[in-house]
């Protein structure tokens, strides 16, 4: 008999279509040896199992929903607010008030006829005015002329104290840029002695080994 | 229809929709078996539940993505397998990529197992995906085409790595599974 034509660990894991399990069976009722290692896959199988057993989580996983908006609340009107407002209510109060004394002034005042004036207080009265007029001008002017002349001249005399420090701190700085320049120059030239000596030594070695080799070949 | 006693194919397109709560009915329903799947795989427990929560997470997060509800158990698995490799790699970016790294000190939970030395050992010297195929094989009951499909690898080479790692344990268990037999 065949038996190994069968997929017995496919069997014992419940791997195997419906037909291919039926075919086994017929086999295991008569191959006792088929049934023997059967029975040792599928406790392989079970101890894999038990040597894994379920643990609980430490603790539950649990997600908070969204947090849902307060529903809508039904408003007071306008006016039922304004109502029971204190401060509003007293304020709106106040208005009133103000505007009845307004009203009251304005139609209890008598209407008078002004003094007829002489041409010389006339003509005073226009004098103080017109003075009074141009001092005002001049109390408003005065001071924004005088803080431009201050500006002026404070923004003079600063340029005048800077220029010979800033065309002193130019000089200085093409200076220093010339002394940089020329340690730049000095250092370039250095590294190409340096190298050049290098070389040098380079070629003396090569040649030296050169010589050495060609003599001792000689003397061989 | 009660929440509790939802079908899945009810409560996916709900919490798809953004229903917590049918996805916390679903949480309730694998958080044991991702959390012991994670368990085999993560180097400690906290590790386990930390991986757990990030894959439900996830998994609430990209359920749109879901295209078939009745598919979700082994989608889980996808996307806790996806956060248990990156966090290994994340947690030794120096070591040989998985395949090489067998006989992990701590791996596959041993120390809250009582069992013999032989058969941890045996267990150890599997590779990764050897046990991780057997786990999801043998202690999660599924289906090597739907384990194939979680590992994103053909399902030959799934039966292969368990039916191998199968014959290793068998090699060690086998005086205990003789000694059965026999009683049998």
């Amino acid at each position: 008999m065949d038996c190994a034509r069968f997929d017995w660990k496919g069997y014992a894991l419940g791997e195997l279509s419906a037909t291919e399990t039926a075919g086994c069976e017929r086999h295991l009722d008569s191959c006792e040896q088929c049934r023997a290692e059967v029975a040792r896959w599928r406790t392989t199988v079970a101890s894999l199992r038990n040597l894994l057993p379920d643990v609980e989580p430490p603790r539950r996983i649990v997600f908070a929903p969204e947090p849902v908006a307060p529903e809508p609340v039904l408003t007071d009107p306008w006016w039922r607010r304004l109502w029971n407002s204190g401060p509003q209510l007293g304020f709106a109060s106040a208005m009133v008030l103000a505007v009845a004394l307004v009203a009251h002034g304005a139609l209890t005042r008598t209407p008078t006829a002004p003094a007829p004036m002489t041409a010389a207080q006339l003509d005073a009265r226009t004098q103080a005015r017109i003075h009074e007029e141009a001092l005002k001008e001049v109390n408003r002017l005065l001071p924004q002329a005088v803080d431009a002349a201050l500006r002026d001249a404070a923004n003079r005399q600063v340029g005048e104290q800077l220029q010979p420090a800033l065309a002193s701190f130019k000089r200085q700085m093409n200076h220093e840029e010339q002394l940089r320049e020329a340690a730049a120059a000095e250092r370039r030239d250095a590294d190409q002695k340096a190298v050049r000596y290098a070389f040098e030594r380079l070629e003396r070695r090569i040649t030296y080994a050169t010589l050495s080799a060609v003599r001792t070949q000689g003397g061989e | 229809m009660k929440l509790r006693e939802a079908d899945e194919r009810d409560l996916v397109p709900r919490a798809r929709k953004g229903d917590v709560e049918a996805f916390n009915v679903l949480v309730s329903r694998w958080e044991k078996r991702i959390y012991n799947y994670l368990l085999r795989l993560a180097p400690d427990a906290d590790e386990a539940f930390d991986l757990s929560q990030e894959t439900f997470l996830k998994a609430f997060q990209n359920l749109k993505r879901l295209d078939a509800p009745e598919l979700f158990g082994p989608w889980l698995y996808r996307i806790a397998h996806n956060e248990a490799i990156s966090f290994l790699r994340r947690r030794r970016p120096e070591s040989d990529p998985p395949e090489q790294a067998t006989g992990q000190p701590g791996a596959f939970g041993m120390a809250r197992v009582e069992i013999s030395l032989a058969v941890e050992q045996a267990l150890q010297a599997l590779t990764p995906e050897q046990r991780e195929s057997v786990v999801l094989k043998v202690c999660e009951g599924f289906k090597f085409e739907e384990i194939a499909s979680i590992l994103d690898t053909p399902t030959s080479t799934i039966k292969s790595r368990v039916y191998s790692a199968l014959e290793a344990m068998r090699a060690v268990l086998a005086p205990a599974a003789e000694t059965k037999v026999a009683e049998e």
